[in-house]
């Protein structure tokens, strides 16, 4: 009857997950209902000039600097308009091909970022499973010490209980900004996107 | 919230305003599948003009033939909701059947077409006495849903068998059901009836079937230098009523394809927004809407000029978007 309470606490702790984890995906290290897809390509983005024949972005040192504060996420979306407005006003004659090397360089800059904040929704996902194993474990050894009547150490039992309720609750909190996580990716990509389509506005 | 009646009437004299501009201003509609919204676009202004609150996870809409009625599948209601759009008020709720995706109205303004996501189903509603006329058992995952334009055959695609399943709208029997490529979306008919166009979101193609045969007559790929197969995915497509040019969303490639409707060539490629899903042309064929999934707007094509003009920012998911008849 223990190991049955025990079972449903731990039933009702994964139902109250299931929320984040919903959309069960054949990658089991993506817990996100998003797609896991790769790398932004420019041409998903950018319908302007090549970027290769442009030159090499990072050799231009206002084009990277521009590229890096367009890519940062510190930068509000409204202040784009603004900072390409001034560098494409200083550009001078190869105002074009230096606004490409900007989109290359942040196209860039998003790519590495967005690699990273993916790499680590992959870390998180197998925190979690570890946790799941923890807690079912967990809730197993209880159950196992409440049948078997040995009361000798009540002490035990209860800090195994106060462990468990922990890790529940740290399930539950991650469980809960995973979605915030798994937002990420497309904010960045979002970002990726207002970026190619304001400087193609000024080519 | 004592001043609502003041901001009702203020609400509502800005309505009037707005259906008081000269002919060719239209009303877009665009329904916002996360922030569980309409939003109203101008045609002639090219902003928001109103957003309101609909049912939960808002997808397919369609306006009524006369301009009166604006439908809108409310998924997570299980049920169709019908606006007044004088006034954006909420009519009714009608019973659409379990979690409706897309419809398609009859020409003559009843009934209703609607694809049944969850059941495998086509729900053929009466709207005027909301009652079920006929259930019609398709294929898993019901989709897109389009009616000939003589009203004889109904159309609806299922996206996990992948067929465009052929209709009698009379007897509500299934003729025929057409293999097509992956998870096929959307079935529109050109307006002359000699063609259906089908699109595949994971096949990555369109397909033009005859109507009368049945047979498909060919296969629309698109390729984008810079993008692999799996971005480019078909979803929405409007044509021309001069049967001249189609139209297609190609989802995450973030594009528009614009095909010659009679060579079948793909012409040109326009970067609209992020995921776009869905298109609707005014009916004087001079602006094209889409809606862009990821981006939260619509992108407006000038047809003529095949520019795209501007991006309107919206809710939350845009998905649907349909134009005012007049």
């Amino acid at each position: 009857m223990v190991r049955l309470a025990s079972f449903v606490a731990f039933a009702l702790l994964l139902g109250a997950a299931a929320p984040a984890l919903a959309k069960p995906t054949d990658d089991p290290d993506w817990p996100c209902a998003q797609r896991r897809t790769g790398e932004i390509s420019a041409a998903a983005v950018w319908s302007g000039p090549d970027l290769a024949s442009a030159g090499r972005w990072d050799d231009d040192a206002g084009a990277a600097a521009l590229a890096r504060k367009l890519a940062s996420r510190r930068t509000q979306m409204t202040e784009m308009d603004g900072l390409i407005d001034e560098f494409a006003a200083s550009a001078g004659a190869d105002k074009s091909m230096r606004l490409t090397r900007v989109f290359a360089g942040a196209l860039d800059v998003i790519n590495s970022e967005r690699n990273r904040v993916i790499a680590g929704v992959v870390r998180y996902a197998r925190g979690q499973h570890r946790l799941a194993e923890k807690i079912r474990a967990e809730a197993d050894k209880i159950s196992d010490e409440q049948e078997s009547k040995d009361v000798s150490s009540p002490s035990a039992l209860d800090d195994a209980s106060s462990s468990l309720k922990w890790d529940k609750r740290i399930f539950d909190d991650r469980s809960r900004a995973l979605s915030y996580v798994c937002e990420t990716p497309i904010l960045l990509e979002r970002r990726a996107f207002e970026i190619a389509r304001k400087i193609q506005q000024r080519l | 919230m004592r001043g609502s009646g003041i901001w009702g009437a203020l609400a509502l004299s800005g309505l009037w305003a707005v259906s008081a501009l000269p002919a060719g201003a239209y009303q877009i509609y665009v329904t916002n599948e996360k922030s569980n919204s309409v939003s109203v676009i101008d045609s002639e202004k090219l902003t928001v003009v109103k957003t309101v609150k609909v049912g939960r996870r808002p997808r397919g809409v369609l306006v009524s033939p006369d301009g009166k009625n604006l439908y809108i599948c409310a998924s997570d209601e299980n049920g169709v909701e019908v606006i007044d759009t004088s006034t954006m008020k909420l009519l009714r709720t009608l019973d659409s059947g379990k979690d409706p995706e897309q419809f398609t109205m009859n020409p003559s303004g009843n009934p209703l077409y609607i694809s049944n996501e969850d059941n495998s189903e086509v729900t053929v509603l009466d709207v005027e006495k909301n009652q079920i006329v006929a259930r019609v058992p398709v294929g898993v995952e019901p989709e897109g849903m389009a009616l000939s334009p003589d009203g004889n055959v109904l159309v609806n695609t299922s996206e996990t068998t992948s067929m465009a399943h052929f209709i009698d709208a009379h007897t509500f029997k299934l003729i025929d059901s057409v293999l097509v490529d992956k998870r096929p979306r959307v079935a529109v008919f050109s307006k002359d009836g000699s063609r259906l166009w089908v699109s595949s979101e994971v096949g990555g193609a369109v397909a033009v079937i005859d109507p009368k045969t049945h047979k498909i007559i060919k296969k629309i790929k698109f390729e984008i230098p810079g993008l692999t197969r799996e971005e480019i995915q078909p979803v929405g497509i409007r044509l021309t009523s001069d049967g001249k040019t189609a139209f297609v969303a190609l989802g995450p490639a973030n594009r528009v394809a614009v095909v010659d409707a009679e060579t079948f060539e793909v012409r040109k490629f326009l970067l609209v927004g992020q995921r776009v899903w869905h298109l609707a042309l005014t009916p004087d064929e001079k602006l094209l809407f889409t809606t862009n999934g990821n981006s939260n707007d619509v992108s407006v094509i000038d047809v003529a000029s095949l520019k795209v003009i501007k991006s309107i920012p919206v809710g939350q998911s845009p998905l649907g978007v349909a134009s005012s008849p007049n």
